[in-house]
């Protein structure tokens, strides 16, 4: 792994707007609001938070399916926002997709070979022939093999047309490839393969991840640093094993303390947070998190925290640590 | 019967050799192929399996909510305190269900209509089953959402339930199941759809209403965190029957099924960070696809020609008892022959 930046995020805003009739002012929904990270080559970077904190939002922005409100997002380098459309189209070879459901997310009219070869197509790679070949190559990666070719996705379980779904990202060879949330439909049993899949492949190609997930063992286990979203805002950010012993900020520590023990007899100091995550279309003032908060102070009610950032490269954005 | 210790004498569920067909266009399907087990007063227990293995059929059919006609009770039979409820007419089990017997569903959001008020839809059961008049269920109701922790229960109330957030919903539908203090409550995948931190908040509601009502629950999830927080003996399912049935500390310290064991060697916590995980190999099958052996045989790491042809009872083991050949030397008991 490199310390070399393949993707940087700066500043980036993705606001919507909910229409409320004739004669009403819209209401603007923060689904982002401002976050700022990079992501190394050869890294898998997580974001984890719950429903509604914008990490999916982040994800799809990052690859332009949503065009962002504000600010930069560099993918080596160039600023893919002043991209024009065909260019955009082109540097999507480079950066890849992987949905959380794989039922929903493949054609059920094509069959694998359409599906597989497609991508292939629309990018004018290789002839006919040495397309069907790549596919075969690419499901026996995956652990399919030939004869699934002509099946459609239908025929498949959940796991196997993950794997599909996978593949397709892969086909193309990309640099970075974006996982919402890859693994939350299968069952236990299988998630374990694709998460084994995913980690075997980007030791092959050498893939850059960024791995959105609600689940906070996945993301301990596989990521190689982690941002929390809370309300469209990256609450805080380290290396991943940094974060689960040693969280900062008050919302990852319940975060961390509200996943299911692991024995009958583990003792856990648990966090309950009381109440519900506030709508993103009225967020509290100041610090986002401070109703829920158990260390909330004066100012965090009137006034935004501002990031701190440690020598070894963990933010926070909480007041607690502004000294 | 004393409230601590004496819970494990009364018998409120007994499924005894519960099996289920689905008629469809496709031919017979077996979804649940044998299931024995049983639930005591005060406990909670615990069916944990993969999508497909049976275990929401199982508790549909406790809850007489098979979809008829497709769906029926081939062979076996269910008690609750020892009257049989498994052949009752619509009309006797109405009687039961919300009353006796109560369900939480895996869905808060789609479990509740959405064109009747938390008020109207909570005093349902109140009506059928009780004698009350309008104040006094209006007011049981409040006191009721008061006790699950919902804030302003007296507006709540006169909400529609798109006005609740996920949570709120899944303490709604635990408030209406609660409401006739029933003797079981069956959750299903209860905080599946739900955050972690709102999950960690459910999960504590469910222990400390149980525990106070000394109710019996039966908990059904795909998710062993869950098991290990809220479950006293759990049930493996696969593939239609019960694997391994132990109690909640023995099958995390000492599984005996392979299955079990998989299950359990595959979470992420136990793996060493970035390195593979241990999965099981291949995939659940289908019910037109179960060996005829062993149903785990295909997957299974231990398996041998025996498992292949013949299929395993239930054996009897010190503490557990489990459906595999590779303990049969070990076993005084067979809990039940294969039929």
């Amino acid at each position: 792994m490199s310390n070399e930046a393949i993707l940087e995020v700066r500043g980036l805003k993705k606001f919507y707007d909910i229409e409320q009739g004739w004669f009403k002012d819209n209401i603007q929904v923060k689904a982002v609001d401002d976050i700022s990270f990079h992501v190394n080559k050869g890294e898998t970077f997580g974001i984890v938070g719950e429903s509604g904190c914008g990490k999916s939002t982040t994800g799809r922005t990052i690859l332009r399916l949503d065009e962002p409100t504000e600010g930069q997002i560099l993918f080596e380098g160039s600023d893919i926002n002043l991209l024009s459309y065909e260019k955009m189209r082109r540097l999507r070879r480079k950066m890849q997709m992987v949905f959380q459901d794989p039922y929903a997310s493949l054609n059920p009219k094509k069959t694998i070979k359409q599906i597989l070869t497609e991508p292939l197509r629309v990018h004018q790679l290789y002839s006919k022939k040495e397309r069907i070949e790549k596919a075969i190559e690419i499901l026996e990666i995956v652990g399919l093999s030939s004869y699934h070719l002509e099946r459609y996705p239908h025929e498949f379980s959940g796991g196997q047309r993950q794997r599909i779904g996978i593949a397709k990202a892969v086909i193309l060879n990309p640099e970075l490839i974006v996982a919402d949330e890859p693994v939350s439909a299968l069952d236990v049993s299988v998630q374990s393969q694709v998460i084994n899949l995913l980690l075997q492949l980007q030791d092959k190609f050498n893939l850059t991840y960024i791995f959105i997930s609600h689940d906070l063992g996945v993301v301990r286990h596989i990521t190689d640093r982690v941002a929390v979203m809370y309300l469209g805002k990256i609450v805080e950010l380290a290396e991943t094993e940094q974060l689960f012993t040693e969280p900062m900020h008050p919302y990852t520590k319940a975060l961390i303390s509200a996943v299911p023990i692991n024995h009958p007899d583990e003792k856990k100091e648990r966090i309950v947070l009381s109440g519900d995550v506030p709508s993103p279309a009225n967020p509290p003032n100041g610090c986002t998190f401070h109703p829920r908060c158990a260390s909330c102070m004066d100012i965090c009610k009137r006034e935004k925290p501002p990031v701190i950032s440690f020598d070894d490269g963990h933010t926070v954005a909480c007041h607690l640590y502004t000294n | 019967m004393n409230k601590e210790g004496g819970a494990l004498n009364n018998k409120i569920l007994e499924v005894k050799d519960l099996q289920v067909r689905f008629n469809t266009s496709m031919g017979t399907v077996q979804p649940v192929r044998g299931v024995d087990f049983q639930v005591h007063e005060g406990e909670t227990l615990g069916i944990v399996g993969e999508s497909g293995c049976g275990k929401s059929v199982t508790s549909l059919a406790v809850m007489g909510l098979l979809p008829s006609p497709a769906g029926y009770i081939a062979e076996g039979e269910i008690l609750l305190e020892g009257k049989r409820i498994s052949h009752l007419k619509e009309r006797e089990m109405r009687k039961l269900r919300g009353n006796d017997i109560a369900m939480i569903f895996q869905e808060p959001m789609t479990s509740l209509n959405p064109v009747f008020t938390i008020g109207e839809q909570l005093s349902e059961p109140l009506r059928q089953h009780t004698e009350l008049s309008k104040k006094e269920i209006r007011r049981k109701i409040i006191e009721m959402l008061k006790l699950v922790g919902i804030p302003r229960a007296e507006e709540i109330i006169d909400e529609y339930p798109h006005q609740l957030s996920g949570g709120m919903r899944q303490r709604v539908m635990i408030s209406l199941a609660m409401l006739c203090k029933p003797k079981l409550l069956i959750a299903d995948e209860p905080t599946t759809a739900l955050d972690v931190t709102i999950q960690a908040q459910i999960l504590d509601l469910m222990k400390k209403i149980k525990s106070e009502n000394q109710m019996a629950m039966l908990l059904i999830t795909h998710d062993l965190g869950v098991i290990a927080e809220t479950c006293d003996r759990v049930i493996v399912m696969y593939a239609g029957e019960i694997v391994e049935n132990t109690d909640v500390r023995t099958l995390f310290n000492e599984p005996k099924h392979p299955y079990s064991q998989g299950l359990l060697a595959s979470l992420p916590k136990l793996n060493e960070r970035k390195q593979n995980l241990y999965s099981i190999k291949g995939n659940v099958p289908r019910p037109d696809e179960i060996p005829k052996g062993c149903a785990f045989s295909t997957r299974c790491p231990h398996v041998s020609d025996k498992c292949r042809n013949e299929r395993p009872p239930l054996l009897k083991l010190n503490h557990q008892s489990c459906r595999c050949w590779l303990y049969e030397g070990e076993t005084q008991e067979v809990m039940s022959h294969v039929k």
